[in-house]
């Protein structure tokens, strides 16, 4: 080798550029990792064999940067689907390797350890997403959004018909009589048909009044609800959140009306 | 620059390049650093020059190029990097393949006379 002189940093950024070259030259199939750094050795010593000595980081990191980083100067075409997800978890940045851990966490997870797993793969996706360069990261969509779909379905299934089912089954059970504030009333006392229409009265009322209340949250403050559902709810405005929730709301409480209406009658 | 166009790109690149290390080669044998300085000059295919290095290692494993030691004035033996019989083959058979696809993409123009 030629004898050039270093500074500190400067011979320390060659040797970590060479060093993650060869970690992804190992992962490659088709060519030989050892001489490849070799070459990129003499490739730079060549480069660097006529500017003032000790090297500076300046001029290393010139010619470093004409070479590429080293995931640009490796073709991962060459490697096998798992030396790449090896390769990921140990040299990528972190969205990758959270990306990768949140679908593991999610599989694995799952299977040990129940909805746990589901919810400890969730946390990762959303982390995974704080960390992305981009809002929607289109290359880790498939590995963070499974937790994600998940967990959001859940969270939104239960958030828009809770009041359905508290408030339907309240009615309903008063409906039997066997409600403590209105035992023994008298307008209460049907079943079969009275207790469908009382649940359905009692269900449609309830979610009309949510459903107005999360109107309201939804047109002031969009923000929240695209946050609580990145990144599936990041184009949401208040205007087009207020008019879905108006007609599904809409519905839902001529649902509720005529089943009270019919409710009374019977 | 768009994905889709990023990756036609890198797609289109991949193959030209070897077709280009071949080229460089056909009338010398070269060492690797004045096979990347020769190349230098094509600033669309190169924009790493350390791709060169594993395409001249992968070439070399297809047995395509050989390589051998000769020594140097200032300093270490250099790696010197030839065309073998094989190689020398199969540069005539791209450069076919090469005069057929531009022949092909000329006649293939489109109505405004576009490529």
């Amino acid at each position: 080798m030629m004898t050039i002189e270093y500074s500190e940093i400067a011979q320390s950024s060659i040797e970590d550029y060479l060093k993650a070259v060869r970690d992804r030259l190992t992962a490659s199939e088709s060519v030989d990792a050892q001489e490849v750094v070799e070459d990129l050795r003499g490739h730079i010593e060549r480069e660097l064999s006529g500017v003032t000595q000790p090297v500076s980081e300046a001029d290393v990191k010139r010619v470093l940067e004409r070479l590429g980083p080293p995931e640009q100067v490796v073709d991962e075409g060459d490697m096998s689907w798992w030396r790449k997800t090896i390769l990921r978890l140990r040299r990528d940045p972190e969205d990758w390797r959270l990306a990768y851990l949140s679908l593991g966490v999610l599989i694995f997870g799952t299977l040990l350890a129940g909805p746990l797993g589901i919810i400890a793969s969730f946390f990762l996706s959303r982390a995974a997403l704080s960390v992305a360069k981009e809002p929607d990261p289109p290359a880790q969509k498939w590995l963070i959004y499974p937790s994600l779909i998940v967990v959001y379905a859940i969270i939104g299934f239960v958030g828009l018909l809770w009041p359905a089912y508290v408030l339907g089954a309240l009615v309903g059970e008063l409906n039997r009589g066997h409600g403590s504030l209105l035992y023994k009333d008298p307008f209460f006392d049907h079943d079969g048909f009275g207790t469908v229409l009382a649940v359905l009265a009692g269900g449609g009322t309830g979610l009309s009044v949510w459903w107005s209340l999360l109107w309201v949250i939804g047109r002031s403050r969009p923000v929240i609800l695209r946050v609580a559902f990145r990144p599936f709810a990041d184009n949401w405005t208040g205007r087009a959140f207020g008019k879905t929730v108006l007609v599904v709301w809409g519905l839902t409480a001529c649902l509720g009306v005529t089943a009270a209406l019919l409710w009374v009658k019977t | 620059m768009d994905d889709f166009l990023t990756n036609w790109v890198t797609q289109l690149r991949k193959g030209i390049l070897e077709f280009c290390v071949l080229k460089v080669l056909e009338d010398a044998s070269l060492y690797g650093y004045d096979i990347v300085r020769q190349l230098r000059t094509l600033e669309v295919l190169v924009i790493s020059e350390g791709t060169i290095y594993p395409i001249l290692s992968r070439l070399r494993r297809e047995g395509l190029l050989s390589t051998y030691l000769e020594e140097s004035p200032e300093g270490p033996a250099r790696k010197y990097y030839q065309l073998t019989n094989r190689g020398k083959d199969m540069l005539g058979k791209m450069r076919g393949v090469w005069t057929a696809m531009s022949q092909g993409i000329d006649n293939a123009r489109g109505t405004k006379g576009k490529p």
